[in-house]
């Protein structure tokens, strides 16, 4: 049956269901309503909640530079980028003027030190805090002229900053207290919103800051972020017009969806959103290459692509996104979809007449649902006589015995800012906090990273990149399935409106028609 | 009466403390240790010792419950998550009153439409009402309410827009989208309990009236309405048990409409906790469960004693 | 047979039951396909010849998946029952048996404030605790469906206990038990061959409803994803799944496991009410909910 006509608004019914839409519609043209999936855990940057909820975060905080919607830094507080010293060590900013925090206060560079400074401190407990540690610390030239300053050669660290930091007033953190940023942000921030209520297990809202350093934005007056769990109802809350813009359409309905009258929709593939396939390479038996490759030769990416994840993940064999500049393809022709290859390789591993392992999967899903792509490779391994036995649990108790290493494997989706070093450093380098998910270890992997660092240009990074990718396709210490899509859809009224490729909803452009 | 009061409470005050001590010692029992939910998978031994010390988990199990039990007894204290740092009272708060809401306006319904029902079932016992009643209570006790819901929702939301598909809208922003949407889950929700209390109305008062001193008063002469007053008074006791049981047990039902119809009520509180493996707050919101079930069996054993004074005395 | 039922109800009720029965224990011949056989071509297609319940997501036969989950359903409601059968009628037998003692006060007192947990609630709950993941206990592995049965098992004891105690109380002061006392027989062979056989009518009853109020408690707890897990079918989680369909128009996944449900809890209530007609026509004002 078509969804449009099931649907379809019935005339003649009148009084009696206009009621509740025009109280949905009430405060229309002032409010924006953003229905997300998942429940907010915290609105601090440096221990952010998923990236569906760094809505919040992004709402008050704001940095340096914006690794924007695209996947383009831009310059936020910082009147432009920085430059880079000839060493690449240090990286010097120079700040808006009458940039006001939202207690009113002027932002300055002791600001932006007294905020570094507070991440970096291992005491403080930032959650990604290891991911900067190649910072060292931050000098301050003038009130709006900084110096960052780093350790080694570290460039992506810019690109994290929009998901995982923020620039708070100095002093505020001793003054306020932890909980303050966690779960009432008010005062400390720069950003479009000023955070107004959190109602648990419901919404988070903000009001627009008139005071916003860019004029005339936000356009709209009040946010109010929903926390919507079903897919159907967020489906619903979206046709009834309780919601203007939603997060994680179900991927099935989607296409039907976004051609829908009143209706708009949109996806792309996310820079850094890894579908995959993690394998722990020191127990078996993942510990033997040649039984990684016929695993790597056995998947068919495009039926599970296609068929179970319905188009939402864009389908690549290296961990680069196929629409990306850093993409291989030569590399990426390497591990075809092939069962001879796969069986040519499982022969000659040290387990030629199979073997058996635990494929972790989360029970209850964000992102994209991987349990039926569980069960579809759990029947397609079964034909070259390798058994999957599935184990269902909360991503809260797979994500830290991934970390200990206690999986055999997990397939799921995992989002990072969407640079291309960050998922590889994190899961397959020694030192970080997920290295022991892969146990993997490589000298060369290392090298190339630490090349990679040292090149602050895309043309100059390619090559090693690209060299990064060969590498990881001839060891394959994880499996690739693709780069998942961010979609979203969204009501005609709302304008400007684009799906970002870091998955986190941006309305601080969007206006209300 | 009023021994019998006191009795019974304190009865309802022990069952509360066993029922809490095992609660208690259960969601003490799991095998991860709190420190590493909370604090992530990095810590130290030494930093989980500093947690433990600081939330007093270091104590021996009993000594901690007695702690738990006090703040609680003397202080309504639920006491404060180990993940959000919030205060539970205050996750309480926030959430009790809709999902208290939900189960009253159901458990209203629920009571009057199954005494009605009930009784003209038994007034015109084996006519075409009883046998529709009899039918309609056995289907509403064995279709699950959650099913009911998702098909609700696709005939009269999703087919038809007559009410809205899920949310709650705060009586605050009007009387009417409020009423409209909380229609669907309070019929959800009270469709089993009507069904257990039309059964329990008819067979009690099919038995209340097969009494000899029914009979008499018949014969005697009292009309029709008054004997059946009469009769309705006695067999309400077992309707009001079972009633009080059903108000205790709704809550548990509501734990899952809630998520269909996605309201953020305290089964939705609920679950989210279990999906954080934030224990506090699961303890927190199983024990307010439980005191409700508790005190609504109380009241009920309260409305019989008072409906019929002689069960007081026995 | 039918009175034996207690009347056409019972016995359709019971005819219900059988079918069900037979049909969990020759899944494997009658399924028409493996409930887990992944056929990505199948995917969600309609009710035809072949596949007269249609197929899901993953292109598995719905039919063979609810005939499978009759397992799951019985299995946790049949074995939770036999559970708080063991456990409530021993303490029921043995409290009502040994009259006016401490025991008798301890055991009765402590379950009566046992009962005042609410079942559905505490499953959730429990269950949710333990986490979902398969539990050592000793050399054994439990799943989660075990999980629920001890759980659920556990839960209604109190009930059962209470019902026996009731009957095992009045029996126990019957003319016959003190003859046989005089006779010398042994308190604990009284117990069991004459107390015992005289307290099973109310408890079968009481029984019979707890199975039907298991299918619920199994489907709900596997609804909200807590109970038996994928790919291992169950009514509910099959209900769990359909929901993502809702709006598709995909009927068909959400209405055959609900059928199946609300058939087999009527099948037992029905069943319940004849016995009761049948068996304890003293007794025939009790409810069981959850």
């Amino acid at each position: 049956m078509e969804l449009s006509r099931r649907t379809a608004l019935g005339a003649g019914l009148g009084a009696f269901s206009g009621a509740w839409a025009r109280e949905a519609g009430a405060q229309a043209g002032t409010t924006l309503t953003v229905a997300l999936p998942t429940t907010p855990t915290s609105c601090d940057p440096i221990n952010p909640p998923d990236h569906d909820w760094m809505i919040a975060c992004q709402m008050v905080f704001e940095n340096l530079v914006e690794y924007d919607i695209d996947g383009v830094l831009r310059p936020q507080l910082a009147k432009a980028l920085p430059t880079i010293s000839a060493d690449k060590l240090t990286y010097a900013f120079e700040l808006r003027e009458g940039v006001r925090f939202h207690n009113g206060k002027i932002l300055d560079s002791e600001d932006v030190k007294y905020s570094f400074e507070y991440m970096l401190n291992p005491a403080n407990r930032a959650a990604r805090g290891p991911t900067f540690s190649r910072l060292s610390h931050v000098e301050v030239d003038s009130p709006t002229r900084l110096r960052v300053i780093l350790k080694e050669p570290f460039s992506p660290w810019m690109t994290f900053l929009t998901k995982f930091m923020g620039i708070w007033p100095k002093g505020s953190r001793e003054e306020l207290g932890e909980d303050h940023f966690r779960r009432r942000p008010t005062g400390v921030g720069t950003g479009p919103g000023l955070f107004e209520e959190w109602r648990p297990n419901d919404f988070i809202s903000f009001r627009k800051n008139p005071n916003y350093w860019t004029p005339g934005k936000p356009a709209w007056d009040r946010l109010v972020v929903r926390q919507v769990p079903e897919d159907a109802a967020r489906v619903a809350y979206l046709l009834s017009g309780q919601a203007d813009i939603i997060s994680v359409p179900p991927p099935r309905d989607f296409p039907r969806l976004r051609t829908r009258r009143g209706i708009q929709g949109g996806s792309r593939p996310t820079l850094g959103g890894w579908s995959f396939i993690a394998m722990n390479n020191a127990r078996p038996p993942f510990d033997d290459l040649n039984f990684r490759l016929a695993m790597a030769h056995a998947i068919d990416r495009r039926t599970i692509n296609e068929r179970i994840y319905h188009g939402m993940v864009e389908t690549a064999a290296v961990p680069a996104p196929a629409s990306s500049w850093w993409f291989n393809p030569e590399a990426n022709a390497k591990l075809d979809y092939n069962l001879d290859k796969a069986r040519d390789y499982l022969a000659r591993s040290k387990y030629p007449n199979g073997a058996s392992f635990e494929l972790a999967c989360a029970s209850v899903p964000y992102l994209l649902d991987s349990r039926d792509a569980a069960i579809f490779l759990q029947s397609e391994l079964a034909k070259l006589n390798i058994e999957v036995k599935l184990r269902m649990a909360e991503q809260s108790v797979l994500s830290p015995a991934l970390s200990r290493g206690e999986l055999d494997a997990l397939i799921g989706n995992f989002m990072s800012p969407g640079e291309a070093t960050y998922m590889i450093m994190v899961y397959l380098t020694a030192g970080q906090f997920m290295s022991r998910s892969s146990n993997y270890a490589n000298p060369r992997l290392e090298a190339l990273m630490r090349a990679a660092f040292a090149e602050n240009e895309d043309e100059k990074m390619k090559p090693i990149l690209a060299e990064m990718q060969m590498l990881l396709a001839d060891e394959s210490p994880f499996l690739w399935l693709g780069f998942f899509s961010a979609a979203n859809l969204w009501r005609d009224r709302v304008r400007n409106f684009k799906v970002s490729q870091g998955q986190t909803v941006t309305v601080r452009d969007v206006s209300l028609g | 009466m009023l021994s019998l009061m006191v009795r019974r409470a304190g009865f309802s005050l022990f069952s509360l403390l066993v029922v809490s001590l095992i609660l208690f010692v259960l969601t003490r029992s799991i095998p991860e240790s709190p420190a590493r939910i909370v604090l992530g998978d990095d810590v130290t031994d030494a930093q989980i010792a500093a947690f433990d010390a600081q939330y007093g988990l270091d104590r021996p199990i009993i000594v901690q419950y007695l702690a738990w039990l006090e703040r609680l007894a003397l202080h309504g204290d639920l006491g404060q998550s180990f993940t959000t740092r919030l205060h539970m009272n205050v996750e309480v708060a926030a959430t009790l009153p809709v999902t208290l809401e939900l189960v009253t306006i159901a458990f209203i319904v629920a009571f009057l439409v199954s005494l009605t029902l009930g009784t003209l079932s038994a007034v015109f016992r084996d006519g075409p009402i009883d046998y529709a009643a009899r039918l309609l209570a056995v289907l509403g006790v064995s279709i699950p309410g959650f099913w009911l819901a998702l098909v609700l929702v696709l005939a009269f939301a999703v087919e038809r827009d007559w009410f809205p598909p899920g949310g709650f809208v705060p009586l605050s922003e009007g009387l009417e989208a409020h009423l409209m949407s909380i229609a669907l889950p309070v019929f959800c929700l009270s469709v089993f309990y009507m069904a257990v209390l039309t059964r329990m109305t008819r067979s009690a008062l099919l038995d209340v009236l097969g009494q000899d001193y029914m009979r008499t008063a018949r014969a005697s002469g009292l009309s029709r309405l008054r004997v059946l007053r009469y009769a309705l008074r006695n067999a309400l006791v077992p309707v009001v048990t079972i009633a009080g049981v059903s108000f205790g047990h709704m809550f548990g039902l509501a734990l899952i409409i809630e998520r269909v119809f996605n309201i953020g009520g305290m089964s939705r509180a609920l679950l989210t906790a279990i999906q954080q493996r934030d224990y506090a707050l699961v303890q927190a919101v199983v024990m307010v469960f439980t005191i409700i079930f508790v005190v609504a069996n109380l009241v009920a054993d309260l409305v019989n004693a008072w409906l019929n004074p002689k069960l007081a005395t026995s | 047979m039918i009175r034996a039922c207690g009347g056409i109800a019972g016995f359709l009720g019971a005819l219900i039951i059988l079918s069900l029965l037979i049909m969990a224990v020759l899944a494997p011949w009658i399924a028409p396909f493996d409930p887990l056989r992944v056929s990505i071509p199948d995917q969600l297609l309609e009710p035809d010849a072949r596949f007269l319940f249609g197929t899901d997501q993953s292109g598995r036969d719905v039919l063979s998946r609810v005939i499978w989950a009759s397992r799951s359903s019985l299995s946790v409601a049949g074995f939770a029952v036999m559970i708080g059968l063991c456990l409530g009628v021993s303490l029921g037998l043995a409290a009502g048996f040994h009259r006016g003692t401490w025991f008798e006060q301890a055991t009765m007192r402590l379950l009566d404030a046992v009962a005042a947990i609410p079942v559905l609630i505490w499953a959730i709950a429990l269950v949710g605790i333990f986490g979902i993941r398969e539990a050592r206990i000793g050399p054994f592995m439990i799943g989660n469906e075990v999980k629920l049965m001890l759980l659920l098992g556990l839960l209604y004891v109190p009930t059962l206990a209470r019902v026996t105690y009731t009957t095992a109380l009045s029996e126990s002061q019957a003319n016959y038990v003190a003859a046989r006392r005089l006779q010398g027989v042994g308190s604990v062979r009284i117990m069991l061959s004459d107390v015992l056989p005289n307290c099973l009518s109310p408890v079968i009853v009481q029984a019979t409803l707890m199975l039907a109020l298991g299918i619920i408690i199994e489907a709900s707890v596997s609804f909200v994803g807590l109970g038996v897990q994928p790919p291992t079918a169950s009514w509910g989680n099959m209900l769990a799944d359909a929901r993502n369909f809702l709006l598709s128009g995909e009927w068909w996944l959400s209405v055959f496991p609900g059928a199946a449900i609300s058939l087999t809890v009527i099948g037992f209530n029905l069943l319940g009410d004849g016995l009761r007609d049948r068996l304890d026509p003293r007794h025939n004002i009790t409810a069981v909910t959850a």
